[in-house]
């Protein structure tokens, strides 16, 4: 039983690399204490793996940004 | 003479660039937010190709509107996000048929990085679809953006801490789906 609380909510923004280098810190000391957190930790990483290799599926073509500057007025 | 360097640039003084840096200030705004606006977009809006007006029109509305820009009202990136919600929601009704899916997988979102799964990013895409709205906006702002916390709050107009557990959340319900759909 651990004395610290665990913040799982946390877990999101560091698998996602979003973390502040002070919540990061104090979250890669919990996660050396904390078995249930850890376990959680790995299966959002494994979700982040997947939507990471996914990520070109919804990446914007080359076209729009041509498209967009001419919308605009921008001079090529 | 000082050089002039959008990258270190805020997004307020880009926006109140003189002439002579007008385009290059409008390059690196959508440097900045083209990415996670087209993902958010896309999986509000259906269809590549709605995302793609909607990318393009709301860049082309704060550029020709520049000059009214009042940062007292909010922050650029904010704005741009706003005028896509706004957009996707008049371009449904215009759209709209009756039925109308969150997001539709299309093979053409996998046609241009021939090197990557395709049954991968279908299935991605279509686990995103089935989550709510909020949950799939933390996942496009993060992984299609640049995004901190700090700026995915001020665009989605929440809290910090809420863009804290929504991701922590929309990552769980991210897990749920794929397992549905046999990912894991």
């Amino acid at each position: 039983m651990t004395s610290e609380r665990c913040l799982p909510t946390l877990l999101g923004v560091h698998v996602l690399g979003l973390s502040a280098p002070d919540e990061r810190a104090a979250l890669r000391r919990h996660l050396a204490r904390c078995a249930s957190c850890r376990a959680e930790f790995l299966r959002l990483r494994d979700v982040v793996t997947v939507l990471a290799a996914a990520a070109p599926a919804l990446a914007p073509r080359a076209e729009v940004a041509r498209a967009t500057e001419a919308a605009a007025g921008v001079v090529g | 003479m000082i050089e002039w360097d959008p990258r270190t640039m805020t997004d307020e003084t880009l926006v109140e660039a003189d002439e002579a840096h007008a385009d290059d200030a409008f390059r690196e705004l959508f440097r900045r937010y083209h990415r996670p606006l087209y993902a958010f977009a896309r999986t509000r809006a259906g269809t590549r190709e709605h995302a793609e007006d909607v990318v393009q029109e709301a860049f082309a509305r704060l550029w020709r509107c520049r000059r009214s820009f009042d940062p007292e009202r909010g922050r650029v990136a904010a704005l741009l996000f706003t005028m896509a919600r706004n957009l996707i929601i008049d371009g449904q009704r215009r759209r709209a048929r009756g039925c109308s899916m969150p997001m539709v997988a299309e093979s053409a979102d996998t046609a241009t990085t021939p090197e990557i799964d395709v049954a991968t990013g279908m299935m991605v895409t279509a686990a995103l679809g089935r989550l709510r709205a909020g949950h799939r906006d933390v996942l496009a702002l993060a992984f299609w953006g640049d995004l901190s916390q700090g700026q995915m709050a001020d665009v989605l107009r929440v809290p910090v801490g809420t863009v804290k557990s929504r991701t922590f959340h929309a990552l769980r319900a991210m897990r749920a789906e794929l397992q549905l759909l046999g990912a894991g």
